[in-house]
């Protein structure tokens, strides 16, 4: 018998009367509103779901300031969802069909999404994604962030939109959607969730993406893997010798925006900042980043630690001050700390509380044996002229996301090399 | 004329009784021994003196406590110190949580001090007279080459030399420890007999894993006064730790020891000599040779009365390397005592280890699903 909670289906929260298997097959059966939905539906509907949010009456506006989920309100603008419609379901073969073979996109059927614990907000950007796809979803939430999701969700469940002739309901769209907690421990519930998928989203670090994967699934399920990735910053020398000081500042606030986004722990997150020159020639440039540092940090006040991660700086900071060519700038407590190193490139493993690892290389060819094999964004900071060709450099080695400097936290098209909502569809083609 | 060379503030500092009620007298020899032993070795050690340089610190105008600088008890698996030293003696730690494992190299100054701190803390404990132990552990052989077994003997090499007469009462039989009865039940006989209470010692798991699991049953069997000292934690038996006040109900049901004699000791590898007793289900005691202070893991600083944070654990005993001020990676906290100081705290362990990383998790090398 699962054990696995209920929070929310269909509608409003409803108690774990009903076992897991039980809600999973009464899905199955279920007919889901949403597959009359036209793409221009789903766009004026989060429209008004984004406007509503941070209106005066929003009963969520204080849910999203607090869990830093602002980026959804843009994220659910109209020119946004077209977008990524446009970009994830103008399916190639759809541009090129002739008239006598016609190429469509029909929902795979089930999506189970396994939301990770460390920047929830990205797992609920893949239940909308879910959503655009016109799958019915089961959306195993982490425990720190089931109560977050069921208000969201149950303010999306209100909301009304008039879109011409069309009545479009909160209630229709979540109609699908299941929403559980599971504890990790709870294998058979588990299992349940990913047998009954079609398509398995798995957001997580390695002991989730690899208790996902293990677990049995039907042959034909399509799997997103969104595992453990590394992210960091790019700067060359000529970014910063020609900058002015607001300049160079707006830049050195846009290293710091990005360190300190979701608390450092998204993949997307920066550890590392890689100078590419001669030390000296970044020192002015420095100044700038302890300045901003230090404001990000202000604006941060009263976050927490983990323990682990205070002791693993503690013990990092020391190793920096005794080490040759090393040295450490760090704020109050544990608030940032920047561990320079001039002679030797290299991209650590996170250490956390908004701990950045400066370190230079002399030319760019050296990034090769330095960089990861999960690497995901580069912050990119260079000259204009440059930028295509070390992008291009960057994605020969793996990398998946190049984005301006103070960007790198914004959830955009491809992510982790995936279309997601391009997998969670099939496509299917008419000879007629 | 009195001739006589003034003592070092250190061995002031270590002619006090263990449990000496701290005060402002004894803060001021606290102080002076911890200046006196820091600056020996921020001479003797140029990493270390880098580091107190790097951030500015000047020992000598330290005034208060709480002022001491501090780092990680993990700097010893990184750094090796004491290179210049005239060693007498290295230690190494279990290394449990990490393949990487402190080195400490003693000089005979440390080493003495160790030895006299230990012995005094012990005599408190355990009585002035020599005791037969009864050592729940493998007698190692002369030439054996069971690492596990020699590090583990090594470790409460210093317990033992406490010891009036020393019984091992574990056996081995390929590769696993079991109780040998009949032994333990002859010696248990014939120390009754002769109302000659010993003490039982040994690692925390193996008295978990010797007594508790053995099924043995020693009421009635024990002369009264008989003492139990166990040390080291649940580190190796992570999975089956018992909480302490039930521990010590379950050593009580076997051995019928009541909590006065029941001795948890606290101690590590890179401050050896300084231990921690907690006396039944009573929190830690600090020896007025050391102090602990509870840091906050957000700001570092003095975390509140009663408030959990990381440990930093203050004593001048080492001379040949710099850890007389040492963050550890337990949680604990401490409650103010009467007198306005905090001489008692309690251990909680490692931090959870299990934080959800999610995608910002790292990657082994060569990792496949």
């Amino acid at each position: 018998m699962s054990e696995a909670i209920q929070l929310f289906a269909g509608s409003r929260i409803k108690t774990s009367g009903v076992g897991l298997n039980a809600q999973l097959t009464a899905l199955v059966a279920a007919t889901n509103p949403i597959e009359t939905w036209e793409n221009e539906d789903f766009v004026a509907f989060f429209d008004a779901v984004s406007s509503q949010m941070i209106s005066a009456k929003s009963p969520v506006a204080g849910l999203i300031q607090e869990h830093d989920l602002g980026f959804i309100v843009a994220w659910l603008k109209k020119s946004s969802i077209q977008k990524m419609l446009a970009i994830q379901l103008e399916h190639p073969l759809q541009i090129q069909a002739r008239k006598e073979r016609m190429t469509f996109h029909r929902p795979r059927g089930i999506a189970v999404h396994w939301i990770a614990g460390n920047v929830p907000v990205l797992g609920l950007l893949s239940l909308i994604q879910g959503l655009l796809s016109r799958n019915k979803n089961v959306v195993k939430a982490p425990k720190s962030f089931g109560d977050v999701l069921v208000c969201l969700l149950n303010f999306i469940a209100d909301v009304r939109v008039q879109n011409g002739e069309k009545t479009l309901l909160g209630s229709d769209l979540l109609g699908c959607l299941l929403t559980v907690y599971a504890d990790r421990s709870d294998i058979e519930s588990q299992t349940l969730l990913s047998q009954a998928a079609d398509v398995r989203i798995a957001w997580g670090g390695l002991e989730a993406v690899k208790t996902i994967a293990a677990l049995p699934r039907k042959v034909n399920c399509r799997d997103i893997v969104f595992g453990p990735k590394v992210s960091f910053i790019l700067m060359t020398e000529d970014a910063v010798t020609k900058l002015s000081v607001k300049e160079a500042f707006t830049l050195a606030e846009g290293i710091a925006k990005d360190t300190f986004a979701f608390g450092q722990a998204g993949c997307n997150a920066p550890h590392n900042l890689i100078l590419h020159g001669s030390p000296s020639s970044f020192e002015p440039f420095l100044e700038y980043l302890k300045v901003a540092m230090r404001s990000e940090a202000k604006r941060n006040k009263g976050v927490s630690y983990n323990p682990i991660d205070s002791y693993n700086v503690q013990e990092r900071r020391f190793l920096y001050h005794v080490g040759g060519g090393k040295s450490v700038v760090e704020g109050d407590g544990f608030s940032y700390t920047l561990f320079v190193d001039r002679d030797h490139a290299d991209i650590h493993d996170p250490i956390y509380c908004h701990s950045l690892f400066i370190s230079y290389v002399d030319d760019l060819n050296q990034l090769a044996s330095v960089i990861p094999e999960n690497p995901q964004t580069v912050g990119l900071a260079c000259s204009e002229d440059r930028r295509c060709e070390i992008a291009e450099m960057l994605f020969n080695l793996g990398v998946l996301r190049v984005t301006q400097v103070g960007r790198m936290s914004l959830y955009t098209q491809p992510w982790d090399g995936y279309l997601p909502i391009q997998e969670m569809v099939k496509w299917v083609s008419l000879e007629t | 004329m009195d001739t006589a060379k003034p003592l070092n503030p250190v061995d002031n500092l270590l002619n006090l009784a263990p449990f000496t009620q701290p005060s402002e007298d004894t803060d001021v020899l606290f102080i002076d021994a911890m200046k006196a032993s820091i600056e020996y070795c921020a001479e003797m050690e140029p990493l270390f003196d880098r580091w107190l340089k790097a951030r500015s610190i000047n020992i000598s105008q330290i005034k208060r406590i709480v002022d001491f600088p501090y780092f990680p008890s993990s700097i010893f698996k990184h750094v090796q110190f004491g290179e210049t030293a005239a060693v007498a003696r290295t230690l190494q730690s279990s290394g449990t949580t990490s393949q990487l494992k402190s080195i400490i190299r003693l000089d005979s100054t440390t080493s003495r001090r160790q030895t006299k701190v230990l012995t005094k803390i012990l005599s408190a404990l355990l009585g002035k007279s020599r005791r037969p132990f009864l050592i729940l552990d493998v007698e190692p052989k002369t030439n054996t080459n069971d690492h596990t077994l020699s590090a583990r003997i090594a470790g409460m090499s210093g317990y033992l030399m406490a010891a009036k007469s020393r019984i091992f009462v574990g056996s081995e039989t390929d590769g696993a420890i079991t109780l040998n009865r009949e032994l333990l039940t002859a010696v248990c006989e014939k120390l009754y007999a002769e109302n000659n209470p010993p003490v039982i010692i040994g690692y925390t798991y193996m008295v978990f894993h010797l007594l508790l699991e053995s099924g043995i049953n020693l009421r009635g069997m024990l002369p009264a006064g008989t003492s139990l000292l166990h040390f080291g934690g649940w580190k190796k038996l992570k999975d089956r730790r018992v909480p302490k006040r039930e521990f010590n109900n379950r050593i009580y049901d076997v051995t019928g020891i009541p909590l006065s004699e029941l001795f948890d000791v606290y101690g590590f590898t890179e401050q050896l000599g300084a231990v921690y007793p907690s006396v039944g289900n009573s929190p830690a005691k600090v020896p007025v040779y050391s102090r602990v202070i509870v840091r906050d893991p957000t700001t570092l600083r003095p975390a509140l009365d009663g408030e959990t944070g990381l440990l930093q654990f203050l004593c001048p005993i080492p001379n040949s390397y710099p850890g007389q001020s040492l963050l550890n990676d337990d949680l604990g906290s401490s409650s103010q005592s009467d007198n306005g100081y905090y001489n008692e705290f309690n251990i909680w362990g490692r931090p959870d280890n299990a934080i959800a990383r999610g995608c910002g998790d790292t990657l082994p090398k060569g990792f496949y699903l």
